[in-house]
C-alpha cells in the first residue's frame, strides 16, 4: 500500500509533485496534490512491473520519471536497488514487514511472485463499487432460480432514499408483449437497501421473465428501472404432434407426424421410504408444532 | 447391425502466461498437461496410424490452449521444466535402486517416458500444433475450435455483441494458427441457448455439441433421442452426449479410473520425499508441488498412507481390459438401439482431454486400446462428426433446450454466491467495449488500434469461464480472483485512456508483452454494424 501524504506541508507536497513530473501541480490545493501524488505513484509502480527485465536505457528513463538522479556509472543492480528503496519509502512502514517488502503487491500478477507471500498478500486491485448507471440485469441460474443485480445512477439513488422501501417485481411475461400490467403472474419482494443482488425462485421453467425495481406511492408501484428479458431453461420434455425434417440432398424441409417413440429412455426416479418433512413450510394446521420448532419467526 | 461412436476430446486450459516471472506455479498446468496428456495422445494417434489401425476421433483445442502452445516463451519454459524433471527422475532411478523393486521399475519407466517426451517435443521443434495437424491430414482426427477464451455464453447473452466476438474470434484464431477453417465448435462448458446457432451459422460452423438434456427438453422431442444428430432451424448440426458412455468413464462408483490397479494421483514424490531432496524441483517460494513421479496405486478405499505400490504392467493390463469392456458395452448398446431405430445409431462420447493422462494416468493407453478393439469389432466403428453428417440422408429439425454440461445441467456452477460479483463488472466492460469499438471503428491511428485490440484481449481473458469455475470449486481461488480483477482493471484503465485521448504507449506496450494472446486480434468483432 502506498501511504497518503496527508501529514506533509503544501510546500513539501509541491516539491514531491515536481519531482514526479505532475502536470499543473503548482495550482493544486493540498487535497488535490495528495491525490495526484498518490495516483502518480500507483501508475509508476504499475509500470515497474517486470522492471528486472528492462534494458539499462529503459531503466534510466524510468528512474528519471520517479525523480531519481542516476550517476553515469551506476550498475543495473544498484539502480534497481535504488528504485526499490524509493518504492519502499512510498509505502506504509507498518510492522508487517512481509507486506512492506512486497512492493509489487499493487499488481495482481506480481503479488503472485512469491507463493509463500501471496497467502498473506490480498489483491490490492479494487474494482469500482458502482458504475453510477441505472441497470437491472436478470440472469437464469437454472429452471427455477433467477439472479438479479442492479446499479443506480446518483439521481435514482436519491429518489430511492426519499421513498424507501424499495421493491423488486418479477413478471411472468411468457408470450406476452408486456405493457406493465398484462403479466401472467407478478411477484414482489422488498429489497434490503444494502444489497445490490438477489436470487429469486420462480415457479415456471421455460418461461420469460421481466423485472422492475421501484417504490410504492400509496397503492401504486412506481417502476424506475426495468430489466432485460430472462428466460428460464426448460426442464421437462415437450410434446409435439408434428416433426420437422430436412432432406439433406435437396435441402427441402418436410413435416411428419410424430407417431412413434423410437427410443425409450428410462429416467432416474428420486424416492425415499418416508416423505421428507420440512418445518419451514407453513401449513394450515399444526401451527403449534411448527411455530415452536421455528426460530426467528 | 452397425453404429458409430463419436469420441470427442475437449482440450482446454485457461491462458496462463507470466513472462515477467522466470517461474510461475500456475504455468505448470500447461506443462503437466503437455507431458501427461497432449504428447501421449499424439503418440497414441501416431502409433495407430503407423500400425494401420483405422480410427476416428474429434478434438476441440481451445484458442487459449493453442495460443499457449504457440508461445515461444512458454515453449522455452516447458523445455526447461521437462529437463529438470528428467534430472529429478534420474535421481529417483538411483535412489529407488535401494528401495522396493516396484518403485525402481516405475522410476525407470518414468525416465524412459520423459526422455521420449523430450525427444518428441524436440523432433517437432516444439510445435504440437503441427503434430495435431499431421494427424488430422490422415483423416483420422477432426480438429475443431472453441469460442475465443472459453467464455460462458449462456450468461453473456445479455450482450449479444460480446457473444458474437467470442464466436468470431474463436473461428479467426483457429484459422490463424491451423491455417484452415474449423468445421465445428465446442461451446465452452457445452453452454448453449436457443438462438446461439444463428451466430454459429454466420461464422460457417457446421456443427457443435450439447449435453443430453438439450435434446430431451427440446421444443420437439427428437425421434431418436440423443442417438442421431439433429439440425437447428439455422441449419447447424448438433450432437448430444450419450449419458451411458460418460457414466462408464466418469461415474465415481463404477467409472474405470477408480480401479485399484490404476496409479494414484495424490501420492507424488513432490510430497513424499524429504523436502531438501526435492527442493530444487519445487516452487522456489518453498511450496511442495506435484512432479508427476508417482509410485502408488489407487489400491481401494484406504487412506493415502496405506496405498500399495503401483505396478505399471498391471495398470496397462487393466486399461486393456477396461477398453475391451467399454467396446463390448458399446456393441451391446448399438444392438439394443438398432432394435428400436430403423437407422444407424450414433453414440456421442465427449470427455475432457486432460482426464486422459493427467488424472487417469492409463487413460491414453485405454483410448488406444479402445480404437484398436473397435477396428476389429463388427457393429461399432469410431467416427467423426463430419463423416456422420455426410452419411445422413435426412435429419430432424429441432431447437435444443438451453443447457450446459455443468453440475445439474444449467448455470449454477458459473453463477452462485462465490462468483456472482464478477458479472456486473464483466457485463459493464462488455458494454463499454462495444461502445468504444463502435465509436472508433474507422480509426486509422495505430496507437488507438493497438489500445482497442488490447482492450479486447483484456476483456476476453477476464471472460474465461475458468475463473468463475475455480471460484466455485475452491482451489487456487485467489489466482482466479486476481486474474479476473487484473484483466478488468487493465480494461478499465485502457478504456479511460482511450476516452480521454491519453493512451500511454509504455503501459500499452507492457500489457501487450504480458498477454500476447491473439496477436491478430481485431477489435472490430465488437463493433456494431450501423
Amino acid at each position: 500500500m502506498i501511504k497518503l501524504n496527508k501529514g506533509k506541508t503544501i510546500r513539501q507536497l509541491k516539491k514531491e509533485a515536481m519531482h514526479l513530473k505532475i502536470k499543473g501541480y503548482y495550482n493544486m490545493r493540498k487535497a488535490e496534490l495528495v491525490k495526484a501524488i498518490f495516483d502518480r505513484k500507483v501508475e509508476l509502480m504499475r509500470k515497474a512491473d517486470g522492471i528486472e527485465n528492462m534494458k539499462m536505457n529503459q531503466l534510466r528513463s524510468f528512474a528519471k520519471e520517479i525523480g531519481l538522479k542516476v550517476a553515469r556509472k551506476t550498475t543495473k543492480f544498484k539502480l534497481l536497488e535504488k528504485i526499490s528503496n524509493i518504492f519502499s519509502a512510498w509505502e506504509y512502514s507498518e510492522e508487517n514487514t512481509k507486506q512492506k517488502k512486497d512492493r509489487k503487491s499493487i499488481s495482481a500478477t506480481s503479488s503472485l511472485n512469491k507463493i509463500s507471500e501471496r497467502k498473506v498478500v490480498k489483491t490490492e486491485i479494487e474494482l469500482p463499487k458502482t458504475y453510477k448507471k441505472d441497470k437491472l440485469v436478470g440472469l437464469a441460474v437454472n429452471p427455477n432460480w433467477l439472479h438479479f443485480y442492479w446499479d443506480f445512477s446518483e439521481r435514482t439513488k436519491e429518489i430511492f432514499k426519499e421513498s424507501l422501501p424499495v421493491f423488486l417485481r418479477v413478471y411472468d411475461v411468457t408470450y406476452i408483449d408486456f405493457n406493465g400490467t398484462n403479466a401472467h403472474r407478478t411477484f414482489e419482494i422488498e429489497l434490503n437497501p444494502n444489497t445490490s443482488k438477489y436470487y429469486v425462485f420462480v415457479p415456471q421453467p421455460n418461461a420469460d421473465y421481466l423485472a422492475e425495481i421501484g417504490y410504492k406511492d400509496g397503492n401504486e408501484f412506481v417502476s424506475l428501472i426495468r430489466s432485460n428479458l430472462v428466460t428460464t431453461p426448460s426442464s421437462s420434455p415437450n410434446f409435439a404432434q408434428m416433426e420437422l425434417w430436412m432432406d439433406l440432398r435437396t435441402r427441402q424441409k418436410f413435416s411428419e407426424i410424430s407417431s412413434k417413440k423410437f427410443v425409450t429412455r428410462i429416467e432416474n426416479l428420486i424416492g425415499a421410504s418416508s416423505m421428507p418433512t420440512s418445518i419451514d413450510v407453513i401449513s394450515g394446521g399444526h401451527s403449534f408444532f411448527w411455530l415452536s420448532g421455528r426460530r426467528n419467526v | 447391425m452397425s453404429g458409430k461412436i463419436v469420441i470427442t476430446l475437449h482440450a482446454h486450459l485457461p491462458y496462463v502466461n507470466h513472462p515477467d516471472f522466470p517461474y510461475f506455479m500456475e504455468e505448470n498446468w500447461l506443462f503437466e498437461a503437455i507431458t501427461e496428456t497432449y504428447i501421449p495422445l499424439l503418440m497414441v494417434f501416431n502409433r495407430l496410424i503407423t500400425d494401420g489401425v483405422p480410427f476416428g476421433v474429434t478434438m476441440s483445442i481451445t484458442p487459449p490452449l493453442f495460443e499457449m502452445l504457440s508461445n515461444q516463451t512458454l515453449k522455452d519454459k516447458y523445455r526447461k521444466y521437462l529437463k529438470s524433471l528428467i534430472k529429478l527422475t534420474e535421481k529417483e532411478v538411483d535412489l529407488t535402486n535401494h528401495e522396493e523393486p516396484l518403485k525402481h521399475k516405475c522410476a525407470l519407466k518414468y525416465l524412459d517416458d520423459f526422455q521420449n517426451t523430450l525427444d518428441f517435443f524436440d523432433n517437432c521443434e516444439g510445435s504440437l500444433i503441427s503434430e495435431f495437424k499431421k494427424v488430422e491430414n490422415t483423416g483420422a482426427l477432426e480438429l475443431i475450435t472453441c469460442n475465443a477464451t472459453h467464455g460462458f455464453l449462456p450468461l453473456m447473452r445479455v450482450n449479444p455483441q460480446a457473444v458474437h466476438a467470442q464466436i468470431a474470434m474463436g473461428v479467426k484464431a483457429f484459422e490463424e494458427r491451423f491455417k484452415e477453417h474449423p468445421k465445428g465448435m465446442w461451446l465452452a462448458e457445452c453452454g448453449y441457448y436457443p438462438g446461439l446457432d444463428k451466430e454459429l451459422q454466420e461464422q460457417n460452423i457446421d456443427f457443435f455439441f450439447v449435453d443430453s438434456h438439450a435434446f430431451w427438453y427440446a421444443n420437439i422431442p427428437p425421434r431418436y433421442d440423443v442417438y442421431r444428430p439433429i439440425v437447428t432451424p439455422n441449419n447447424v448440426f448438433v450432437f448430444a452426449r450419450d449419458p451411458e458412455s460418460s457414466e462408464q468413464v466418469w461415474s465415481a462408483q463404477y467409472g474405470y479410473p477408480g480401479d485399484p490397479n490404476y496409479r494414484e494421483f495424490y501420492r507424488d514424490v513432490g510430497f513424499d520425499r524429504p523436502f531438501d531432496y526435492v527442493k530444487e524441483y519445487m516452487d522456489p517460494a518453498g511450496n511442495r508441488i506435484n512432479t508427476g513421479i508417482k509410485y502408488y496405486s489407487v489400491t481401494g478405499d484406504v487412506g493415502l498412507e496405506s496405498k500399495k505400490l503401483y505396478d505399471p504392467d498391471k495398470g496397462l493390463e487393466t486399461a486393456k481390459r477396461h477398453a475391451k469392456d467399454f467396446v463390448n458395452k458399446k456393441v451391446a448398446q448399438v444392438n439394443r438401439l438398432t432394435d428400436m431405430m430403423e437407422v444407424e445409431p450414433i453414440i456421442v462420447a465427449p470427455f475432457d482431454a486432460e482426464l486422459y493422462g493427467h488424472w487417469w494416468y492409463e487413460g491414453p493407453k485405454f483410448l488406444e486400446s479402445v480404437f484398436r478393439e473397435l477396428a476389429e469389432t463388427d457393429g461399432v466403428r469410431s467416427s467423426t462428426p463430419h463423416e456422420v453428417i455426410e452419411s445422413m440422408g435426412s435429419v430432424q429439425v429441432v431447437t435444443p433446450a438451453m443447457s450446459t454440461w455443468g453440475a445439474n445441467g444449467y448455470n449454477e456452477t458459473w453463477l452462485n454466491g462465490n462468483n456472482d460479483w464478477i458479472y456486473p463488472h464483466l457485463q459493464e466492460a462488455e458494454a463499454r467495449m462495444v461502445e468504444i469499438a463502435t465509436k472508433y471503428k474507422d480509426s486509422t491511428d495505430p496507437i488507438y488500434i493497438r489500445a482497442l485490440n488490447m482492450c479486447s484481449r483484456e476483456l476476453m481473458l477476464a471472460e474465461s469461464s475458468d475463473w468463475a469455475f475455480i471460484m466455485t470449486t475452491g482451489t487456487t481461488v485467489e489466482y482466479a480472483v486476481n486474474r479476473t480483477k487484473t484483466h478488468l482493471s487493465r480494461f478499465l484503465e485502457l478504456y479511460d485512456a482511450i476516452k480521454v485521448h491519453n493512451i500511454n504507449e509504455k503501459v500499452l506496450e507492457h500489457y501487450e508483452w504480458l498477454d500476447p494472446i491473439f496477436p491478430y486480434m481485431d477489435y472490430h468483432v465488437y463493433s456494431l454494424k450501423q
